[in-house]
């Protein structure tokens, strides 16, 4: 056999590994994510509901474990329905978008804050972290949110509906959105633009009822 | 004019399988790489 023939034939067996992979970062990934999410409405289903507390968010204690289901995420205006899981790490983001929890047993910073993390309907900023392009690709539409459009929060102590404020765009590198805040506010994160990690999207929304 | 000699099946199946296997190594060594360089959002 040829070299060249050798060459030509070795490029084009790459060529298709580079097809394959594309296909499975777009499509397969998200078949992975379709079956996390299945299995996690059947335990978020089978959860017992949690008393709400003064703070309007869950009893003192609640501390889910990572990848657990938390609450479920609707947005109407971009036809999104998932299943919101703790933790922000990659484990967690490939079943569904992630509630950035606080620095406790299982937990460690980057991917914690080190204050206490609010959970809606409580008072204080509610981060979600999720993919963009792969996994399912649960914010691929957030750049299309208007302020005013509703997002609701369906958890084990009561539902709770935000309205989106503001959209913002920042660098990958900027972490200002981890801190305390006085608003029961809920912010969502993503990559930006579509296809790319050059940026991170952000909407900020606020707590109706 | 002399015809190219006609290799046999399994010798030609086997190649196919070769490059398959080549096209499947790369997909998973792109895919390790995406794991590893791409942000957990993206």
């Amino acid at each position: 056999m040829k070299v060249v023939e050798v060459i030509g034939k070795f490029l084009i067996s790459v060529g298709v590994g580079i097809l394959l992979f594309v296909a499975w970062t777009l499509w397969g990934t998200r078949l992975y994510t379709d079956g996390q999410q299945a299995a996690l409405a059947d335990e978020f289903g089978a959860a017992p509901r949690v008393s709400v507390s003064r703070s309007g968010g869950p009893p003192e204690g609640y501390a889910p474990a990572r990848g657990e289901a938390v609450f479920r995420l609707r947005i109407p205006s971009i036809r999104l329905i998932r299943l919101v899981v703790e933790g922000v790490g990659s484990e967690e983001l490939r079943k569904g978008p992630g509630h950035y929890p606080e620095c406790r047993r299982g937990f460690s910073p980057p991917l914690c804050m080190d204050f206490d993390s609010p959970w809606p309907g409580e008072t204080g900023r509610v981060i979600v972290s999720g993919h963009r392009t792969t996994y399912g690709q649960p914010f691929w539409d957030l750049d299309k949110l208007e302020r005013g459009d509703e997002i609701v929060t369906v958890t084990k102590w009561g539902t709770f509906t935000y309205e989106v404020t503001r959209k913002q765009i920042v660098q990958p590198t900027d972490a200002t959105i981890v801190r305390p805040s006085d608003v029961a506010e809920l912010v969502l994160t993503t990559c930006n633009p579509r296809f790319s990690a050059s940026q991170r999207l952000i909407v900020y929304a606020e707590l109706r009822r | 004019m002399n015809r190219r000699q006609r290799r046999p099946w399994r010798s030609r199946l086997l190649e196919l399988l070769l490059w398959a296997a080549v096209a499947v190594a790369t997909a998973v060594i792109m895919v390790l790489l995406s794991e590893r360089f791409l942000p957990a959002n993206f």
